[in-house]
């Protein structure tokens, strides 16, 4: 025996050596499969500025409020004026605790963050280990499975995504779990509950996951279950769960407060589909793979698919085909491996492959032949492999996913691919079986003890080779004294509310009015901006309106909307509404041919002013002012004088400010209303409950639509329609209609479309600057046979628009289109003859000159309709006396000023 | 050899007829994957149609041997590059009636055959199936693979190493001084066939001093060895003393002591590092992608974890030491083209062979169910066959930036068409070209160098004089290339001063398009000289 191997032995003597040393392979594996994120913990991240900014910011946000301000967790302190904006996101709690030590000394956001990555790594392969070699009796085994499940390719792809790579406790669960019910123990029990929870609190994915991976055992298990002891046990882990379960859902409430307080704030399954696996994704590779990341046929790279890098690996494929044969072969014998109980060398004593069945321990309290159990992770796979298909794989219908989303399980997971966590467990698991079933073999008969040696680690090497990644590309990020001084000027404030200003340009929006996509010119951007943003924040922690989650709420989409046009009149008296103190100007983010403008502009608008420079930034100082509530609202009603019968319909309240200065409702949640129906003699047929969300900011003067949505009665005839408002912004009101219920042609399939459109308050405007959003009225008449059908505000973004009519508007100069298309909606349906008033917004072009407004009415699919409008938009130039020209198709504007190139379309 | 190996370790089940049954099987098996190597060689060797200044030498100076037994270019005695591949495709020739397609083939069928050596090596040193990985990484490895696809000596040189390691090996492990001898003999002609060759006997020389100071050799077989292995170079360097009456005539020799150290780009660590990645990426190399790391990552693992099994250290020091011998050591004092390295792949791929090999053979040797054998050879089987096809991107690289890249140097294709067109259609008399031994090689017939050519070879005609050398020595025809169509520029490249040209007669121009998106047009002028003023 050399020194080695004495030296190898002494390690696996005692469990604490053994644990210790198998602790530090996974360290050393994890330092380079993450290569050379070792080099960055502190000052770099893996995934770009996006994501891991933004984790960064939680889990910094969860260690900074969970000790002092635990009820505030969910108020975090970016997208205000929202409220639970925790609950935008994952709430990352049990990892909040885990980083809060690290936070609390270091203070840098970036080396917690990092060191979670790296627990999660090490923690993930160390549970698996331990895992798999108490099923297998084989430490081979159990290394094999905790590299593959730690460093399989899917996972080292959502390095990014802290919430699915961060599995450190899901092994842990169900190791305690089988214990328990294998042998009992309270202390199993109890650590199964704590794994459980730990890893339940991680994030809500890993609850999903978690559950079903210790769902599926507890089932396969209870299958096999008859005596009472056994029984027990089971009842045992239902109240571990339901223990945890306690723990678990005072994190959901926020979740259900915002569920119900926001329009679209779960997961539709058309959004699910997109990111369902494909076939191409099992063939898919991670770039930084050393074996495949050349992506050579039929291998390909993620792309545009990055959420779905399935390939495994072939030789974790072997092995789990291997452990597959092997589970088969030993089928119906109490312990298939037994029989050639090969003992891993160094430690001794243990069994092969399947050794960990029933009754061989002898310890009399086995409840289940674990032989016949053990086919459970090939189950499992078949689970994970069905939930990453997702809702229609090749248009086919995949009832166990829509059934677990329509019982909500889903509707937080944007992604199904992500599923492919417990594919990653139960092929480890397999190949753990497979690889103890070789070493086992391996391991029996003796032969010359260095080859007996090396065979084992030779199989784990292949492996580790094949799946063998590093060169991951690090984003680097100020840290400490490399922030921004301006961050740390911030600090020293008091209680005020900033906003951090130019934010990227918004690609062309086709209505301004409702539905603000955030559609940005370069999303990824965009994205890495704001999400440093609220990482920078992590170095003051004011309220800051910017922000960066999985939702965005109509405030906040609004806000930044609005935005786009400050420093105008009108963005400012929004940021003095919203009661915002500072805005913080990062000049590094002006296009370099606007910075002359702002120059001007930022230190020459009344309500702004300096306060602070700070060299790349500049703080301005909003001057507060007064705004009215809903009071000063003058709410009417509109609804169409006919409807189809049995048929949904759209009518809209139309709220307009007549008080001296903006109006704003920082109030997110719906206002309820009640419709009733009621014929000729005054009977009530129908009586329909419904909400709607209000104004959120109006200028003096200025109005907005909110269309609400109704169904007809069934049968023809005259209904008086009393809708009344319940409680809530625009406060308890009532209106009476009268309704035609009868056959009429729709716009939906139109027959005679005919209308008139004309602008109140003439055919010129004049404004001081480029604005972001100008509020605009329209007399529109119906003029034809047709009913015209407006859009619905719960209707989602990607629904067709076909049949529904709006109002278009393009832009032009001097004859050639320049800008973007726009529509407004309508405030409900319009029957033949109605006329109405419909305010609205749209986005004048952001650079100076002389423009005419386009406008007409367009039924969607089917083209425009109507006279059209030539509306005269003056926009001064803020630098020189006379007016710029915009661009046409190409080229920049005159004057150093160009239109994105994302916003300009073919001249006419 | 194979057979006789297979009746040593088999028999285990079914007996000597089973046994014999299984190594015609693992014959199969190797066949096949020479079939592989040959067929995905010929794959690219088939497409390249522009060879490189070398390999148009290797074909002249075949040539120039078979008709004449004459060692030279353009009656130059030649001294740069070593005759042995030269004479294997001269007599290949004998037998395949284009020259072209002799070299071609040489180069081919020397680079597959590799995978017998290679299997048998791994074979002997980590058992069977670590030496059919070996073979099969072989097979698919990219730098050989690309670089088989024109008339070059590496194939040769490796095979021949190959051979020489196998028999040392044989040596070391059976103490028989036949493969001791056979050693020798096949590195004295690897010596013969690229200068490397003494690397491959300075490296086997050390092991086998170290083996006689430990007592496993006796002096005289070290000096018979020796003799053996320097026999073939010592003709070689006879030759040279008769032609230039120094033994130690060389280009390389002349290249080395007049290199100027500070026009290498990087340091010597830097060129060891792209050694040992197998790497000539730019600025100073050709290649834009790096090797394929699943060949580095799973040959230096299994090198490393030869090193730590007793059984296989000895052997693993040997691979070790070739693969640093035909490396490094050439990237020492510089730093040109990765196909310098194609001599140090072999050890390499045992390397990963021995990975995948090492637990197959540990259950061979207990003669378990032969079910847990197809599994570990199912592992192998698909570990190699995702690093053959993942190793296409880095080949169709390396073959791109290495070989397509030829198709518009010196012309490229416009020289070709040039050439041919006044092979068929010139008269008598000499032709002068500043494109190499290119030229001889398509007109059949020696051409005279229009300049010196690569330092090395004297000009027959100086520029600057081509009108005056021109007549004496008999020029009729001037062939020249530009990289536009501009006779300025051509006859600035060839060092012709321009105002000469109104007094040759163009004859004919020739055009190429861009065969690739980093290749440039290519355009050849055929000039007649006039007879007299």
């Amino acid at each position: 025996m050399n020194r080695f191997e004495k030296a190898l032995e002494w390690s696996l003597a005692t469990k604490t050596r053994e644990y210790a040393l198998v602790l530090l392979l996974f360290l050393a594996l994890t330092v380079v499969f993450t290569w050379p994120l070792v080099l960055h913990l502190h000052n770099g991240v893996i995934g770009g500025r996006g994501d891991p900014m933004l984790n960064a910011w939680i889990i910094s946000w969860d260690a900074k409020t969970i000790f002092t301000n635990p009820s505030g967790l969910f108020q975090g302190n970016i997208i205000y004026p929202s409220r639970d904006v925790l609950a935008y996101s994952e709430h990352l709690f049990a990892m909040g605790i885990l980083t809060a030590p690290v936070y609390f000394i270091s203070g840098n956001p970036v080396l917690s963050y990092n060191l979670l990555v790296v627990f999660a790594a090490v923690l993930s392969g160390f549970g698996c280990y331990l895992l798999v070699k108490e099923l297998t009796s084989s430490r081979w085994a159990g290394l094999a499975a905790g590299v593959f499940f730690a460093f399989c390719p899917y996972k080292l792809s959502k390095l990014g995504h802290l919430h699915v790579f961060f599995s450190p406790f899901l092994p842990f669960a169900l190791l305690y779990e089988y214990r328990y019910l294998r042998k009992g123990g309270k202390w199993n029990l109890v650590l199964f509950g704590v794994f459980f929870l730990a890893q339940a609190l991680s994030s809500w994915h890993y609850l999903i996951f978690t559950s079903l991976v210790v769902a599926s055992l507890w089932l396969w298990v209870a299958v096999f279950t008859r005596r009472r002891e056994g029984l027990m046990r089971l009842l045992g882990i239902v109240a571990a769960v339901a223990a945890a379960a306690i723990i678990i859902v005072p994190f959901a409430l926020p979740y259900l407060r915002a569920h119900d307080r926001l329009p679209g704030f779960e997961r539709s399954m058309d959004e699910l589909e997109g990111y369902a696996a494909t076939p191409e994704d099992f063939l898919r590779v991670l770039p930084e793979n050393l074996v495949y990341g050349d992506a050579a046929p039929p291998f390909e790279l993620p792309g545009e698919r990055g959420e779905s890098v399935f390939f495994p690996g072939f030789v974790v494929l072997v092995f789990a085909l291997l452990g597959l044969a092997a589970l088969w072969a030993g089928r119906g014998k109490e312990a298939g491996g037994g029989g050639e109980a090969g003992a891993d060398d160094a430690g001794g004593g243990e069994a092969g492959a399947g050794k960990a069945g029933a009754g061989k321990k002898g310890d009399g309290r086995e409840i289940f032949p674990f032989r016949r159990g053990a086919a459970f992770p090939f189950l499992l796979l078949l689970l994970g492999f069905v939930l990453v298909l997702g809702p229609e794989p090749h248009g086919i219908s995949n009832p166990p996913f829509i059934a677990m989303f329509h019982l909500g399980l889903l509707k937080f997971i944007r992604v199904p691919s992500r599923f492919y966590v417990i594919v990653a467990l139960a092929l480890a698991m397999l190949a753990g079986y497979g690889m103890a079933w070789l070493v086992a073999r391996l391991r029996a008969g003796g032969g010359k003890r260095g080859l007996r040696r090396a065979a084992p680690f030779c199989l784990l090497l292949i492996l580790v080779f094949e799946l063998m990644s590093v060169n991951f590309t690090i984003a680097e990020v100020p840290v400490g004294g490399e922030v921004p001084e301006v961050y740390s000027w911030l600090e020293q404030q008091g209680d005020v509310r900033v906003i951090e200003l130019p934010t990227s340009y918004l690609s062309p929006a086709v209505s301004n009015d409702r539905d603000l996509g955030l559609a940005f010119t370069d999303v990824l951007g965009f994205h890495e901006s704001e999400a440093t943003v609220v990482y920078f924040s992590t170095y003051h922690w004011k309220k800051i309106v910017n922000g960066y989650s999985g939702y965005f709420p109509y405030h906040y989409r609004r806000t930044i909307t609005e935005m786009q046009g400050f420093p105008s009149q009108r963005s400012l008296e929004l940021l003095r509404a919203l009661g915002i103190d500072y805005v913080v100007w990062n000049w590094e983010a002006v296009q370099p041919q606007r910075r002359e403008e702002f120059n001007v502009r930022l230190f020459s608008v009344p309500g702004l002013s300096m306060v602070e420079d700070f060299g790349d930034y500049t703080v301005f100082g909003v001057e507060t002012g007064p705004v009215v509530g809903a009071e000063a609202l003058d709410v009417g009603a509109f609804g169409p004088d006919t409807v189809l019968p049995g048929e949904d319909f759209n009518l809209g309240l139309i709220a307009r400010n007549r008080g001296g200065a903006p109006f704003i409702s920082l109030e997110e949640g719906s206002q309820r209303y009640q419709a009733t129906f009621a014929d000729a003699e005054g009977t009530t047929v129908s009586v329909q409950d419904g909400e709607f969300w209000g104004p959120f900011f109006l200028r003096q003067e200025e109005a907005v639509s909110i269309p609400l949505c109704l169904k007809a009665p069934r049968e023809s005839g005259r209904y008086r329609l009393q809708l009344a408002l319940r409680e809530g912004v625009l406060g308890e009101r009532s209106f009476t209609f009268d309704v035609d219920v009868g056959e009429i042609p729709v716009s939906t399939q139109p027959a005679g479309l005919d209308g008139t459109i004309s602008i109140v308050g003439g055919e010129t405007i004049g404004l001081a600057s480029p604005d972001g959003l100008l509020p605009l009225s329209f007399e529109v008449e119906n003029a034809g046979d047709t009913l015209w059908k407006a859009t619905t505000q719960d209707k989602e973004p990607d629904e067709v628009d076909v049949g529904l009519v709006r109002i278009g508007v393009s832009w032009e100069q001097k004859g050639v289109k320049v800008w973007e298309d726009q529509r407004c909606n309508l405030p409900g349906d319009i029957a033949p003859g109605q006329e109405v008033t419909v305010s609205t917004l749209v986005r004048p072009p952001p650079v100076p000159g002389a423009f005419t407004m386009r406008v007409g009415l367009v039924c969607e699919f089917f083209g425009w309709f109507g006279n059209s409008l030539e509306i005269e938009v003056e926009i001064e130039n803020w630098m020189r006396e006379e007016t710029r020209e915009a661009p046409a198709a190409s080229g920049p504007a005159p004057g150093g000023y160009a239109l994105p190139a994302a916003h300009l379309i073919e001249a006419a | 050899m194979l057979l006789k190996y297979g009746r040593k370790n088999t028999g285990a089940k079914g007996g000597p007829g089973g046994a014999r049954w299984r190594s015609w099987g693992w014959l199969a098996a190797l066949l096949l994957v020479f079939a592989a190597a040959l067929a995905w060689r010929w794959h690219f060797a088939a497409k390249s149609q522009i060879y490189t200044y070398d390999s148009y030498y290797y074909l002249v100076l075949a040539r120039n041997l078979r008709h004449g037994f004459e060692y030279a270019v353009a009656g130059h005695p030649h001294f740069k590059f070593l005759p042995l591949y030269p004479l294997s495709i001269a007599f290949l020739d004998l037998f395949i009636p284009s020259l072209e397609m002799a070299g071609k083939l040489s180069n081919v069928l020397f680079s597959a055959a590799c995978v017998f050596p290679v299997f048998s090596m791994g074979r002997l040193v980590f058992g069977r199936r670590a030496g059919i990985a070996a073979a099969a990484l072989f097979a698919f490895e990219p730098i050989s693979v690309a670089w088989s696809s024109v008339p070059m000596s590496e194939g040769l040189f490796t095979l021949l190493a190959c051979l020489s390691a196998l028999f040392f090996l044989r040596w070391m492990k059976g103490c028989r001084r036949r493969d001791l001898y056979l050693a020798a003999g096949a590195a004295g002609l690897a010596a013969v066939t690229r200068w490397e060759g003494m690397l491959l006997i300075a490296f086997e020389g050390l092991f086998l001093l170290y083996y006689w100071y430990r007592g496993r050799a006796r002096l005289e077989h070290v000096l018979i060895a020796g003799g053996l292995a320097l026999a073939p170079v010592a003709v070689f360097a006879l030759r040279n003393l008769i032609v230039f009456g120094t033994p130690f005539k060389s280009a390389y020799a002349d290249e080395m002591s007049n290199y100027l150290p500070q026009l290498e780009m990087f340091s010597k660590g830097e060129r060891i590092r792209r050694y040992l990645i197998f790497s000539d990426l730019d600025p100073s190399g050709i290649s834009s992608r790096s090797y394929h790391w699943g060949y580095l990552l799973f040959g230096y693992g299994g090198l490393a974890l030869s090193l730590c099994v007793r059984r296989f250290r000895r052997y693993a020091l040997f691979l070790w030491a070739w693969l640093i011998f035909m490396g490094p050591m050439h990237f020492l004092w510089y730093f040109a083209s990765v196909r310098f390295l194609i001599p140090a792949v072999p050890p390499l791929c045992l390397g990963a062979g021995a990975l995948l090999g090492v637990p197959v053979e540990k259950m061979e040797r207990r003669r378990l169910p032969a079910a847990t054998g197809a599994v570990l050879l199912a592992l192998a089987v698909c570990v190699t066959a995702a690093l053959a096809v993942t190793s296409r991107p880095a080949t169709n690289d390396f073959y791109r930036r290495n070989i397509t890249f030829l198709e518009d140097d010196l012309g490229g294709f416009a020289s070709r068409e040039a050439l041919l067109w006044l092979r068929d259609n010139g008269g008598e008399g000499e032709v002068v070209t500043n494109m190499g031994a290119e030229a001889s090689f398509y007109l059949g017939r020696d051409a005279l160098f229009l300049g010196d050519w690569q330092d090395f070879e004297p000009a027959d005609v100086d520029p600057g004089r081509l009108l005056e050398d021109g007549r004496e020595k008999g020029v009729r025809y001037i062939v020249i290339y530009s990289t536009r169509r501009d006779i300025e520029n051509a006859m600035e490249i060839a060092g012709i001063d321009y105002g000469i040209a109104s007094r040759l007669e163009l004859m004919a121009e020739f055009y190429a398009p861009p065969t690739d998106t980093d290749n440039v047009s290519a355009y050849a002028f055929v000039f007649e000289l006039p007879t007299e003023e």
